[in-house]
């Protein structure tokens, strides 16, 4: 690990974007003295105290920065149990910017990310656990995502894992009786004990395995592609998704590929915004022959919003065939270059079809702006309406519309994306090209970018992919579970997963008990390494690598 | 010359003092002290050596180059391989042994050392030197001061011994033989904490007064594999002798819960920490009401005596209910009880004092092996002593927990301590698949050869027989065999039949086959002059590690976690008093205990994994 030094170190506190205040904070021998360069008392001149509030400005190279209040808290009564300075500064990402640059210029260096956690933890303040979930709450922008590292803070979530670690316990002691007295004979019936609890430790195991993915997708957001025909209403969507009361929103620069993604927070669920060329409309007519970067974006999204012109697939039937496959070749129509090629969607990605401009439609067309959309034996481009009343079940995209608008409002669920044909559809004959191989029709919701009508539809949609959505009947209401947020964690837990199996297994073959013993002590450690009740020399330096920016 | 005074003739202090006289050789000179010369190796209890983890020790000790699985090999009555239907791992070997012939072949092995002088007599004082820091000599009964290099206090269960029984009080050690009443004094003015710790054995029955046809008859194995690596099956093969099992019954638990009261360890005469691995039968009564009977063992004392042991009914209880307690069991209704059973109480260290040396970290040359230490049972005695031998005469070997079961032990007893007479058993060893009684002597025998233990002809028939299962586990994995030749044996073992060729280490790894089935596949191993005992062992050795490589993989893999924490030592003098993050009870049990490394700082009740991080980041810092 590296050495600990204790240098000072600056960094922005509050997530990036535009807020009412934001807040630099500095820790480190020499917070003290970075202060007294940049920070230009208001009233008189006075000796700062520890724990107190004082108002005045951030110079830099003689210039104002920003009005701001500052709290010193000298160490150890500190998160660091260093000096600290926080900086209390107008929101906004010049204004912050301009902050931090001052802090950098005069003796701090830019924080490393979970620097200040890690030195929080170095110094004793935190225990391991601890940092950990703290972390977690710092780093959740969702009200689900904090109560999930509250939760993890407050132990819901190893009580967890320590049911299952002392399952595998009860076992272990079980085996080390039957060794250690053998003229004890009695004493063993063990290989059926362990096989009859072991399916149920490993339900509970794999449940909460299942819980990681939405621990990721509460920390790291749903990497969310929209893409569309120019005019197709794909910038007044965003602009919508971002007007929406509960979104937050935040340039992240630098992630993969250098595509300039937003993070907004739709509720509970956090979206990536993936930038394409075609995200934004834009008068750059070079910009508009990206459709590589499109294809890649389309590519490493987590989800797929393809937005379509209701008016014009109502006006012209060959609009629009929504299988992915078609979707790529209607892409293709909308930007001058090569047909992409290779899979789409690819495994385990989302694909939304939003329907929109239905707003301009007459009531009773919005009514039965519901589409079924089949993938035609020929490829053939036609788009069915079709009334959600009217007697036209035997399509399972009107099954899966269906189901979506019933239920969308009371926390849709949705199992099969790509629900297969499976109600009697009919392909119709072939007209033209036919295609290599079936696929899928994809699930389309009718929305109004414009006056927000559908939207409710869609973030419940998303929710219902990303956070119910998963595995078998899903977890039901998340929010009420414990969930894994962390990599490590759900690492191990894997890990120690894989050895239960295994240890099932090799019992079932008639494996002796004490050999099974080591892979289960094997899940044993796994588990403990969890809840901090085993010691790894790179426990440190694992934890605080997986640390995010600037806390 | 280096002097070393062993204190007791017990089966730690005659490892002890073999141990020192051998690894030192010329350069070392041992007095053993013996309350009685007569009771050198002395059994006091169960006429056995070996069982679970025991006989792991017996095998690591031989290994090694002592003298117990020699001793047993010679004298035993009896020899059973238990846990035969689990993994080779736990297989355990366990010996009846004659007691009179086990004790007079130690006292013979200890006269016939030449650098041994054995003497009977009391030593009372160690004497250190005026620094404090040092061991300077010992004083007996008769005030002979006699001057050492170092001490090995291996005074078992005798210092202020009592034995008990009902309101019966006899203050000797066990079987009557005299305590040692001045050492506990001396211990504890050398800065001491003493522990009181208490055990017991059940009653000797007369062999015509029991009824054999109402119990079960237990045989010893046909095919006998001897204790010590050196013992030829074939030359050890002897008439065995059997042993019988009967149980308890409603009657027994209903007269036992009747006098409990006037057992001396309900009675209050007794408030000694006993063992919860060998209870006594009512505590076996009272504690595990629920259970309608306890199995009991009759084994013989041995060959010259018509005593038998009656294992599992260890008792305080009158002599008069023990009577009763006795003749309700089926085949013991005539039983005429010749030595009554007791519970016996003792003075013993807390040793975290120790070093994993089992030197006192305190005063240089002070070493203490066997009961003293707070274990139980002669085999985890004998270990300690054989170690503490050979760091007496100025070796420095420790055994890690990944390395032997010896290991395990001393380090529990020096870094945990023990609140309990303590036993060994397979599931204190974190690492069992590796420390296997099969493999004693490949994990050992190089360290015994480094102490001096192991003269150069056993080290080379050694070497000859590492070198043959080496080479023999490499052709398993690289020959091949073709289903025409391996379909015919393969059928006939109700085996899979190959379609292609195979490797003769995955066809060994089939649950129904084994390395001794397939022999008829391939040539034999190179002809080497070792002794077919030997080249058997050997053979038997590849089976296991290519029937179980996947697990020892997998064991070795946690081992490696394990010595990588090991490997970080820790200053000796750290001051963990001020270590700020650092729980208060972290710094005291850390300061305390001043543990060598971060592993064995781990296994210190009270330190916490969290505060090793922190420790950890303290010590980064402070290198800097």
């Amino acid at each position: 690990m590296t050495l600990y030094e204790n240098d000072t170190i600056a960094a922005i506190a509050t997530p990036p974007g535009r807020g009412a205040l934001g807040v630099v904070r500095l820790s480190g021998a020499g917070a003290m003295a970075v202060v007294e360069k940049i920070f230009l008392p208001g009233g008189k001149r006075v000796r700062l105290r520890s724990h107190r509030m004082y108002y005045g400005s951030i110079v830099d190279k003689g210039r104002c920065v920003d009005e701001v209040m500052l709290c010193c808290m000298l160490g150890p009564r500190s998160f660091t149990r260093e000096d600290v300075a926080e900086i209390y500064a107008h929101g906004g990402p010049m204004t912050m910017r301009g902050v931090l640059d001052a802090a950098l210029n005069n003796g701090a260096r830019l924080a490393l990310p979970g620097e200040f956690t890690k030195r929080a933890f170095l110094n004793g303040r935190l225990n391991l656990t601890q940092a950990e979930a703290v972390m977690d709450v710092i780093a959740a922008g969702s009200d689900a995502a904090r109560a999930a590292g509250l939760r993890q803070l407050g132990g819901g979530l190893s009580g967890r894992v320590a049911r299952c670690r002392d399952t595998i316990l009860r076992w272990l002691a079980h085996i080390a009786l039957s060794i250690d007295y053998p003229e004890h004979e009695e004493e063993a019936a063990n290989r059926e004990r362990i096989l009859a609890e072991g399916q149920d430790l490993l339900a509970d195991m794999e449940a909460l395995l299942r819980t990681a993915e939405v621990g990721r997708v509460l920390r790291e957001g749903v990497r969310t592609a929209i893409v569309g025909a120019p005019n197709a209403g794909k910038s007044t969507l965003l602009n919508a998704i971002l007007g929406e009361d509960r979104a937050i929103v935040h340039a992240l620069p630098g992630t993969t590929r250098d595509v300039l993604t937003e993070q907004v927070y739709l509720g509970d669920v956090p979206l990536v915004l993936m930038d394409t060329a075609g995200l934004r409309e834009t008068e750059d007519p070079v910009e508009r022959m990206g459709v590589a970067r499109t294809r890649d974006v389309m590519r490493d999204a987590e989800l797929v919003l393809y937005v379509v012109d209701g008016v014009e697939v109502g006006e012209e039937t060959v609009g629009l065939c929504p299988t992915p496959r078609k979707l790529l070749e209607k892409l293709d129509q909308n930007y001058e270059g090569n047909r992409p090629g290779g899979d789409f969607p690819v495994d385990g990605q989302r694909v939304i079809v939003l329907v929109n401009k239905c707003d301009l439609l007459p009531e009773e067309e919005w009514e039965r702006m519901l589409f079924t959309f089949r993938e035609a034996a020929g490829g053939g481009l036609g788009v069915q309406r079709c009334d959600l009343r009217s007697d036209c079940g035997a399509s399972p995209c009107i099954a899966m519309d269906e189901k979506m608008s019933v239920h969308a409002d009371d926390n849709l669920r949705v199992d099969t994306v790509f629900s297969h044909r499976t109600r009697g559809e009919k392909a119709e004959p072939s007209e033209a090209n036919t295609p290599l191989y079936p696929q899928p029709a994809l699930p389309c919701i009718p929305i109004s970018a414009k006056t927000g009508q559908g939207l409710d539809k869609l973030f419940a949609a998303i929710k219902g992919y990303f956070l119910y959505g998963l595995g078998d009947g899903g977890l039901g209401d998340f929010s009420e579970t414990d969930v894994i947020t962390r990599e490590r964690h759900r690492g191990l837990l894997a890990e120690a997963v894989g050895h239960v199996e295994a240890a099932l297994e090799d019992l079932g073959r008639g494996v002796a008990e004490d050999m099974v013993a080591i892979g289960l002590r094997s899940a044993y450690l796994s588990l403990g390494h969890i809840l901090g009740l085993e010691y790894a020399d790179d426990i440190v330096d694992r934890i605080f690598a997986e640390f995010c920016v600037g806390k | 010359m280096r002097h070393i005074v062993v204190i007791g003739g017990g089966h730690a202090g005659c490892e002890a003092a073999l141990g020192a006289a051998r690894s030192g050789g010329v350069g070392v000179r041992v007095t053993l002290f013996a309350m009685s010369l007569d009771s050198i190796a002395m059994m006091p209890c169960n006429p056995c050596i070996g069982g679970s983890a025991k006989g792991h020790l017996v095998r690591e000790i031989d290994a090694l180059g002592g003298e117990m699985g020699r001793a047993i090999d010679a004298t035993f009555l009896q020899s059973r391989m238990l846990n035969a239907s689990k993994g080779p791992a736990v297989y355990s070997l366990r010996a009846q042994a004659d007691k009179k012939r086990y004790m007079q072949y130690m006292k013979r092995a200890l006269e016939s050392t030449p650098n041994i002088a054995l003497r009977e007599g009391e030593v009372q004082e160690i004497i250190v030197s005026p620094a404090g820091d040092g061991v300077a000599a010992v004083r007996t009964e008769s005030d002979e001061r006699l001057p050492c290099d170092a001490v090995i206090v291996c005074s078992g269960t005798y210092l202020q011994a009592r034995c008990l029984y009902g309101e019966t009080v006899n203050h000797t050690g066990p079987g009557g033989q005299r305590p040692a009443r001045a050492l506990s004094e001396n211990l504890r003015s050398l800065g001491f904490s003493l522990h009181r710790f208490k055990t017991g054995t059940p009653a000797r029955v007369h062999r015509r007064s029991i009824d054999f046809s109402k119990m079960s008859i237990q045989q010893g194995d046909a095919r006998l594999v001897p204790f010590s690596f050196e013992t030829d099956p074939a030359v050890a093969a002897r008439e065995q002798i059997p042993c019988y099992l009967t149980y308890t019954t409603p009657e027994t638990h209903e007269i036992i819960r009747e006098n409990l009261h006037r057992s001396a360890m309900y009675s209050g005469l007794i408030d000694a920490t006993g063992t919860r691995y060998c209870p006594s039968i009512e505590d076996k009564v009272a504690r595990f009401a629920d259970k309608e009977r306890h199995p009991i063992f009759i084994e013989p004392e041995g060959a010259d005596t018509a005593e038998m042991y009656i294992q599992g009914m260890s008792s305080a209880l009158p002599e008069d209910i023990q009577v009763k307690v006795y003749r309700s069991v089926p085949g013991l209704e005539g039983a005429e009880i010749m030595r009554p059973a007791y519970a016996i109480e003792y003075d013993c260290i807390d040793a975290t004092r120790l070093a994993l040396t089992l030197e006192d970290k305190h005063i240089r040359g002070l070493f203490f092996a066997g009961q003293i230490c707070g274990s139980s049972g002669y085999e985890e005695a004998a270990a300690q002593g054989l170690l503490a031998g050979i760091n007496a005469a100025g070796h420095a070997l420790v055994l890690t927990r990944a390395q032997a079961y010896i290991g395990v032990l001393i380090d529990d007893l020096v870094t945990k301590g023990t609140p309990e007479p303590y036993r060994m058993m397979t599931s204190r060893a974190e690492y069992r698949l590796l420390l296997r009684q099969d493999n004693a002597d490949l994990r050992l025998t190089p360290l015994g050869h480094a102490a001096g233990l192991i003269c150069a002809q056993r080290y080379a028939r050694f070497i000859q027989k590492k070198e043959l299962v080496e080479k023999e586990v490499a052709r398993m994995k690289n020959t091949v065999v073709s289903p025409e030749a391996a379909n015919p044996l393969l059928a006939g073992k109700n085996s899979a039949l190959l379609t292609s060729g195979a490797k003769l280490a995955d066809l060994v790894k089939r649950p129904e086959l084994s390395y001794e089935a397939l022999t008829p596949l391939f040539d034999p191993e190179e002809t080497c002059d070792l002794p077919p005992f030997v080249r058997n062992a050997a053979r038997e050795q590849v089976n296991i590690q290519i029937k179980y490589e996947g697990y020892i993989a997998m064991q070795e893999n946690q081992a490696q976690q394990f010595a990588k924490i090991e490997a970080q030592p820790l200053p000796r003098h750290l001051d963990y008093r001020n270590i700020s993050g650092l729980r208060l009870e972290a710094r005291q049990k850390l300061w305390k205990s001043k543990p060598a490394s971060f592993g064995q700082a781990l296994r210190i009740t009270g330190v916490s994994p969290a505060d090793l991080s922190v420790l950890m980041i303290y010590l980064k810092a402070h290198e800097a």
